[in-house]
């Protein structure tokens, strides 16, 4: 059910549009927008933490799209722009969420689990590593925008390798290239031996 | 650390990658002889290499991010789905996994079960989900894989049974087999059935690529994949949320450029699919290439390039084998793998001409423009094969005469040509005049919306069946079903709709169902009017055509006025002497003359007849209307020599123009007879009478107003020279269409059961006479009927009463 107001819909596709003819502002203010509703969707989901049910980006994505762009064939042009403001938005949403835990735990005693907590208990050091992996990935951003982008993507956005080059407008072999490139070396970071 | 510095260090680390680790590190020595860092550095990466694993793979919200995560095998391999166990994973897509599974039983059977992914049962994805199984369970041909059955895994996610299809994808198998052209033309061909069958249900594929269509060892081919197939109807398919997301993307290289650019997507894009498929398949190589894969660089290449024929496409690709006594031999290659049974200028001179045709034509850009349905691309292929013209072609004579020499070698395809003849018979008869009006000026027509109608009717034609004739029932069917398509196929382009409509309307009205061409006719009027405004060619056009209609109906003022407004239009944009002014000019003569305001009608057929003829051909089928029609008001006028004169040479034109069995033909005999009775020749006229209704019969559906017409006519004839036992069956005929095209209380339906009345009882049949008489009593009860109707009818209860009681008057005993 969409509850999102009726403005905010025309809104992104008119957004996406600009986006789509080079108009970096709009990508710009794309970005709060999809945020807000993919946070509003994930809450609902990792919020709840049901056993078992997991959700994955591509399904939260779409669901946001449907919401926020409508339920139309619109093909190409506007997914791309919107899949990469989708996978920033669940990068943020996701480095938040480990962020606001961490500190939790750290202001707490550090054996003192809340009972709030106990659904987390096996996801500290996926906490940790997610902070670590947004780091590393802000450190790769630095140097090469385009490796950064593909990991955004294909781990945050969930996106596959075609469809990541789909989106960036550059060939799957590229990608294919960047991904292992970029996971080697974060993954070296991350790990700490003294990643280059 | 810079940008510079880690491009050299990603360059290392790949060209480290191909060499083993000994090599490795005689190489980083030599290249980093001077930077001990940057050796280290690849070092640490190709150490990382190894240990990397699965790091990042899953998505992040997915279950499986670590960085000690190793690729995590698939949980439901090896597990139990109801009644069957998952033996593989066969392929993973956006929203669900596909594995091949066993039912073990009496007989072992193999299945594709396809399950939502983990995580992705989200409401819409379930929606989703439901009504792919919906698609499918509604679709059921032996080349679309089907569903089986359907369940849902222990913790809730639903999962599709499906046919498991072991075959490779078409052009591999084409390829791996080294099919002749004609081969894959016909395997081709069979997947045109298919999505064609699918059409009927009003399913577009939106996927069509050779990877969704297998091919079984023993040659058959399988549609698969209608995950993101989409249910045109709304009306009885609830699940239209459908159309609502794609969760994969398309595959540009097969997607058509309204899929690309984001317009509706009718049956077409499937069309322009397969045209790109049986380029491929024809031509080993695909007709668009992209520079990068940028959207804005796909979207051009899809909307604005126009890719090589076929046949040109064949002379580019890379020569085949050096030695061309080879190109005969199985050869399996990568693309362009185009090593068939067939040298590359043989091939090439196949493809030329008729399949370059063929193909160019699915994949126009327009979708308007497109073969309008499947049917008719396996249809031309079809025509291909055997040697015939086929219909995209253009309709030169020489090419004509090409084909019928080539064609005449093979005897066996008399049955074929007969086929075409027939369906040419029902062309002919039905369209000849609505054509005729469309050739008048082309400058007033709109090219595409020309050619959009076109298709639609043509379409419509060719998937008439010729062996029931003209008037029958499938022309209608075909009607219907074109009406309820043209909302949604056309739902963007109202004008061609309009067009559509109006077209629509004309034929009902031709064939006589009036509420329907009403409807269709009142539809194109408003939707002209609103987006052209008055005084626009096409909105004249409608106004027009709907005045027929009331005409038809019996409401003169009404139509009256629709045709002077159309007049003053088509006087004010295009002058006195044209097409369209001879035609509104002529119908309103028929409408004045209907309300008896002869001179006037007669001053506007003579207008109209004058026009006409000075536009070229004074034999074409608009001069004979007017002589008709002229014909018609002299004889009211009593000048009947004049009148008698007017309508033979209306017939005669009919006869040459339109041939013998044409319902105008049939009208002009009806109407010479009428001329021939008043000048006292009642054989003749029997025999004209007659003629006509054999002509009818044949070409009219048996209900029609026209026959209804004609068997009145010859009835009176019979009556007036005491044939009653041979007029009361015609009679009753006549009752009989009139009361289903007019309904029973129209003054028209009433009149001619009020003629079966007073035949009955002339005939000595009062009982008869008295039930036929007491209906049209209560038929006549409505505001519409005309007093003096109603005082005709007590004339005749009087005249029954009388004749009971054997009361003399009239000669009646």
């Amino acid at each position: 059910m969409p509850e999102s107001s009726d403005g905010i819909p025309s809104r992104v596709t008119q957004l996406l549009a600009s986006a789509g003819r080079g108009d970096r502002s709009a990508t710009e203010e794309l970005f709060p927008l999809v945020y807000e509703e993919l946070r509003a969707i994930a809450e609902r989901f990792l919020g709840k933490e049901r056993p078992g049910q997991t959700l994955q980006p591509t399904a939260l994505v779409h669901e946001a799209f449907l919401r926020l762009v409508g339920p139309s064939d619109r093909g190409w042009e506007n997914r791309a722009h919107f899949f990469g403001a989708a996978s920033q938005a669940i990068r943020r949403i996701l480095t938040d969420r480990a962020r606001g835990r961490a500190r939790l735990k750290r202001g707490g005693s550090v054996r003192a689990i809340s009972l709030q907590d106990a659904g987390d208990i096996a996801e500290p050091a996926r906490d940790d590593e997610l902070l670590a992996l947004d780091e590393a990935l802000t450190s790769l951003a630095q140097l090469d925008p385009q490796k950064a982008r593909v990991v955004e993507l294909r781990f945050f956005g969930g996106l596959s390798g075609e469809e990541t080059a789909e989106a960036m407008g550059i060939s799957a072999s590229t990608v294919a290239r960047d991904w292992k490139f970029a996971r080697v070396w974060l993954h070296a970071k991350i790990t700490g031996e003294g990643a280059p | 650390m810079n940008p510079e510095r880690l491009r050299r260090v990603e360059e290392l680390y790949f060209r480290m990658l191909e060499l083993s680790a000994v090599e490795r590190e005689r190489a980083l020595g030599s290249v980093c002889a001077d930077d001990a860092g940057l050796a280290r550095e690849v070092r640490v990466l190709l150490a990382h290499d190894t240990r990397v694993g699965g790091f990042l793979e899953s998505p992040a919200l997915g279950a499986g991010f670590a960085v000690s995560g190793a690729t995590t095998p698939d949980e439901l391999v090896g597990t139990v789905a109801g009644r069957y166990r998952l033996d593989a994973r066969l392929a993973s897509g956006g929203m669900g996994t596909v594995y091949r599974a066993t039912r073990d039983g009496e007989f072992t059977q193999h299945v594709a079960i396809k399950v939502v992914k983990r995580g992705m049962d989200t409401d819409e994805i379930l929606r989703r989900f439901r009504a792919e199984r919906q698609t499918l369970a509604a679709l059921s041909h032996p080349n679309i894989a089907g569903v089986i059955d359907g369940g849902a895994l222990p913790d809730g996610r639903p999962y599709l049974v499906m046919e498991f299809v072991d075959g490779v994808p078409i052009d591999q198998y084409c390829d791996q087999h080294s099919l002749k052209i004609e081969e894959r033309l016909a395997i081709f061909r069979v997947v045109c059935d298919a999505v064609g069958y699918a059409h009927q249900r009003l399913v577009v594929h939106r996927d069509l690529k050779p990877a969704n269509i297998l091919v079984t060892p023993a040659g058959i081919p399988k549609l698969l994949d209608f995950g993101i197939a989409k249910v045109l109807s709304n009306a009885d398919v609830p699940h239209t949320t459908m159309t609502t997301v794609q969760e994969r993307r398309l595959t540009p290289e097969y997607a058509s450029p309204e899929q690309i650019t984001g317009r509706p997507v009718t049956t077409a894009a499937d069309v322009h699919s397969l045209g790109v498929i049986l380029y491929e398949l024809l031509s080993g190589t695909r007709p668009y290439h992209f520079e990068t894969r940028t959207t804005s660089e796909i979207e051009r290449v899809i909307t604005e390039s126009e890719p090589p024929l076929p046949s040109t496409a064949v002379a580019r690709a890379p020569a085949s084998p050096t030695n061309p006594a080879d190109a005969s031999r199985a050869t399996v290659s990568p693309p362009p793998g185009l090593l068939r049974s067939t040298a590359p200028d043989h091939l090439r001179r196949s493809l030329r001409g008729d399949l370059d045709t063929i193909v160019m034509t699915a994949m126009r850009k327009d979708p308007q423009r497109r073969y309008p349905t499947v049917e008719q691309l396996a249809a031309d292929i079809d025509r291909y094969l055997r040697d015939l013209p086929i219909s995209a072609r253009k309709d030169t004579l020489s090419y004509r005469v090409a084909k019928f020499v080539r064609r005449n070698t093979a005897a066996t395809l008399v049955a074929s040509v007969a086929v075409l003849a027939l369906a040419a018979v029902v062309t002919t008869v039905f369209w000849q005049a609505r054509i005729a009006a469309r050739e008048r000026d082309a400058a007033f027509d709109a090219r595409d919306q020309a050619e959009a109608i076109n298709a639609f009717l043509q379409e419509m034609l060719r998937s008439a069946d010729p062996s029931r004739h003209a008037g029958d029932v499938s022309v209608r069917e075909l009607l219907d079903e074109t009406a309820g398509r043209i909302s949604n196929e056309l739902a963007d382009r109202p004008l061609t709709q309009a067009s559509i409509r109006n077209t629509l309307g004309a034929t009902y009205l031709s064939l006589g169902l009036y509420d329907e061409a009403e409807s269709h006719l009142r539809a194109a009027y408003q939707q002209r009017v609103s987006l052209l405004g008055e005084g626009h060619h096409d909105v004249a056009e409608s106004k027009h055509d709907l005045a027929a209609l009331l005409y038809a109906k019996g409401k003169y003022p009404e139509a009256e006025t629709l045709l002077r407004e159309a007049m003053e239009v088509f006087r004010t944009i295009r002058g006195d002497h044209n097409a369209d002014t001879a035609r509104v000019a002529s119908s309103l003569g028929a409408v004045l003359r209907a309300q008896n305001r002869l001179d006037e009608a007669e001053r506007f057929h003579r207008e109209s007849l004058a026009a006409r003829m000075k536009m070229g051909n004074p034999e074409s089928p608009e001069v004979a209307e007017s002589l008709n029609n002229l014909g018609g008001v002299l004889r009211q006028q009593g000048k009947l020599s004049e009148a008698e004169d007017a309508v033979r040479r209306s017939l005669e034109i009919r006869r040459h123009v339109l041939g013998e069995e044409h319902p105008l033909t049939a009208q002009g005999y009806a109407n010479l007879a009428v001329m021939t009775y008043a000048l006292g020749k009642a054989d003749e006229a029997e025999r004209m009478f007659r003629r006509a209704i054999e002509i009818e019969e044949k070409v009219l559906a048996p209900d029609h107003p026209e026959l209804a017409t004609t068997l009145h006519s010859l009835s009176f004839v019979l009556v007036n020279r005491k044939d009653y036992a041979g007029a009361i069956p015609l009679i009753e005929r006549a009752v009989v269409a009139r009361e289903q095209t007019l309904g029973a209380s129209d003054p028209r339906s009433i009149q001619v059961r009020l003629f079966l009345a007073s035949t009955l009882r002339l005939a000595g049949r009062f009982g008869e006479s008295e039930r036929v008489l007491g209906m049209a009593v209560e038929h006549a009860r409505v505001d519409a009927v005309p007093q003096e109707l109603r005082a005709k009818l007590d004339e005749e209860l009087e005249l029954l009463r009388r004749a009971r009681t054997g009361s003399p008057l009239e000669g009646s005993k």
